[in-house]
């Protein structure tokens, strides 16, 4: 799965780096400098390195956990995002990471105590309120869990920091590491979900729709808090029929007390970003759909969005009572 | 597929494999070529070879192109004749270090490839040792999409058999037996190459285009657009071609096939 490893040099004897050369005994490892002289250098191809990615592993020295716009979030007030890994397993057509990234290779960062110190510390600025802190952003939470391990070293550190709040966002159904542990009241793990005609349009490598409500029910079985993200909504042929569908196919297997959060995100994308990525697919039919630029963003026609929108509202309201269901908008420019 | 060698014993299996022809006239370096193959001598040292990647490079026609140094070089642990591709290159005294990407399959050995100014005689490090990858990549990295450029050396001396002066008949031999190492890289990078380059069809129809009508910059890059476009959203080639024999100028051209792209745009 992996044959190239690159690495900091700085990292060469971190024990998670160990542990990959030896799980990836037969891949070529080349060390560096900084991962930035791997990552950063333009002239390379996403789509092209998405076929057989490297992974490159790195210290975060930088800042590690950042603000969220405050038009996102599932109902908290101080909500952060952080990253202990850049791009993804799946190869989602939709994905901002495309335009944002000059490279597809998977970049972990194995200092994670250092993500939990500053967690730790951001999450103490607020002691009587529980801050919120997104995992899911700049890579998939759970997709590589076989390989990095991340959530089962986050879960005990939240489990002692009651107030400090995770959400895991994934498609994967590699959710063994959270079947095999003790719920924990302030860990949601949130399943992101198109219809399965898109999915399978759109989303390369992503377990099946079906696959994924398993891994929700199983997830209930245990007593987790789940979370469904429909982001980004994607318009398309029999879009009632196909949202209806797949709200129903949800709520059907999936009991709505185990539901924390559902959030609806229009599909939005920075204009450089839906420049570099209908350069990298020209023949993509989603880059040619009826699309729009609106401010400095490329989105549905504000007319469609609110119609999907509203739609989607309106199916999930027969399942879902409104102070679970979260909007996110794109922040105004 | 270009390629950019040293010295002219390196060239010659590729001369002969490809079956290249000399260009003729004055060039500032020896150009062999066929249709689809373009080789240029560069001489030996990083200067030689900065100019000459840029004169290669400057003989394209702006596509996405691909591109091997491929050459003979010293090398700290790998034995004779073993060809590696390079997968790390320095130079002591520079501050660009280039990863080529590792897309490829390949059950070629990969290396660190140090660029130096005089040969290594001792061998330091279990790397690879040549005088021209680094400059290679400086150039052709700032142009060519990285992943189209790969660096492929084959080991003529190491610590057990050290460099004592250049041996053509070598460097020829050692290069010919590894000439299917080559060919398989090279076919790989084409077929990449192929998946990023626009698709020969809509090319043609944007050259008919620009000699059937006057057209402008901007509606060249609409026109391509607009066939891009179209392609990806399946509008048949006998539709498209109705629409181009029906239009008089471009802008009614950019028209139709705009309205009839339009029912398309829902993904189905």
């Amino acid at each position: 799965m992996i044959d190239t490893i690159y690495f900091e040099e700085q990292v060469a004897d971190h024990p998670r780096t160990l542990a990959l050369f030896e799980r990836f005994s037969q891949a070529d490892r080349i060390p560096c400098n900084h991962y930035k002289e791997v990552f950063n250098p333009s002239g390379q191809n996403f789509r092209l390195q998405k076929k057989k990615p490297a992974l490159i592993l790195a210290q975060n020295s930088g800042k590690r956990v950042h603000p969220v716009p405050p038009t996102y979030g599932i109902g908290g007030k101080h909500n952060f995002y952080f990253s202990h890994m850049l791009n993804c397993l799946y190869d989602c057509r939709y994905c901002f990471l495309q335009g944002m990234y000059p490279s597809a290779h998977y970049l972990l960062f194995v200092n994670y105590e250092e993500f939990f110190e500053d967690i730790e510390k951001m999450a103490a600025e607020n002691p009587d309120e529980p801050s919120w802190f997104f995992s899911g952003y700049d890579c998939d939470s759970l997709a590589l869990e076989k390989l990095t391990g991340f959530a089962r070293t986050a879960l005990p550190f939240f489990a002692n920091h009651p107030l400090a709040h995770l959400e895991l966002r994934t498609k994967s159904v590699a959710t063994q590491i959270l079947e095999k542990t003790t719920a924990l009241p302030n860990v949601v793990t949130a399943f992101s979900f198109t219809p399965q005609e898109i999915s399978d349009a759109l989303e390369k490598g992503v377990p099946s729709v079906k696959a994924r409500i398993q891994a929700m029910r199983r997830l209930a079985e245990k007593g987790w808090k789940l979370g469904v993200r429909l982001d980004p909504i994607i318009d398309c042929l029999d879009f009632d029929q196909r949202y209806r569908s797949l709200i129903s196919d949800i709520f059907s297997e999936v009991p709505a007390e185990s539901i924390h959060s559902v959030s609806l995100g229009p599909f939005r994308l920075p204009d450089p970003f839906f420049k570099r990525m209908e350069k990298l697919y020209p023949d993509e039919p989603l880059f040619a759909g009826n699309l729009d630029r609106r401010g400095r963003s490329v989105s549905y026609p504000q007319e469609v969005e609110n119609q999907r929108i509203s739609s989607c509202k309106d199916y999930l309201l027969q399942h879902l009572s409104p102070e679970k269901l979260f909007l996110c908008q794109p922040v105004e420019e | 597929m270009n390629f950019l060698v040293a010295l002219q014993p390196e060239a010659r299996p590729l001369i002969e494999k490809f079956k290249l022809k000399k260009r003729n006239g004055t060039h500032p370096f020896s150009v062999f070529e066929n249709e689809t193959h373009r080789l240029v001598i560069s001489g030996i040292g990083r200067v030689q070879a900065a100019a000459a990647t840029g004169f290669l490079l400057g003989q394209q026609d702006g596509r996405p192109q691909t591109m091997i140094n491929l050459g003979i070089a010293g090398h700290g642990s790998l034995d004779l004749g073993t060809a590696f591709l390079a997968n790390r290159i320095f130079h002591s005294q520079e501050k660009g270090i280039y990863y080529p990407p590792a897309v490829l399959e390949s059950k070629i050995s990969k290396s660190g490839l140090q660029t130096v100014d005089a040969p290594e005689k001792d061998y330091p490090e279990p790397i690879g040792y040549d005088m021209e990858a680094h400059a290679v990549c400086s150039i052709a990295f700032k142009s060519v999409t990285r992943e189209l450029v790969q660096i492929i050396k084959v080991v003529s001396d190491n610590p057990s058999s050290p460099l004592t002066g250049f041996d053509p008949k070598l460097a020829t031999d050692l290069l010919f037996e590894n000439l299917s190492i080559v060919d398989e890289i090279s076919e790989q990078l084409e077929a990449l190459e192929g998946e990023i380059s626009m698709d020969s069809d809509i090319l043609a129809k944007l050259a008919e285009m620009k000699a059937k009508f006057h057209i402008t910059a901007t509606q060249t890059h609409q026109l391509e657009k607009l066939l891009q476009q179209a392609h990806a959203l399946g509008l048949g080639p006998n539709e498209a071609r109705k629409l181009f024999d029906s239009s008089t100028d471009t802008k009614i051209l950019l028209s139709s096939l705009e309205d009839k792209l339009a029912p398309l745009r829902i993904l189905k």
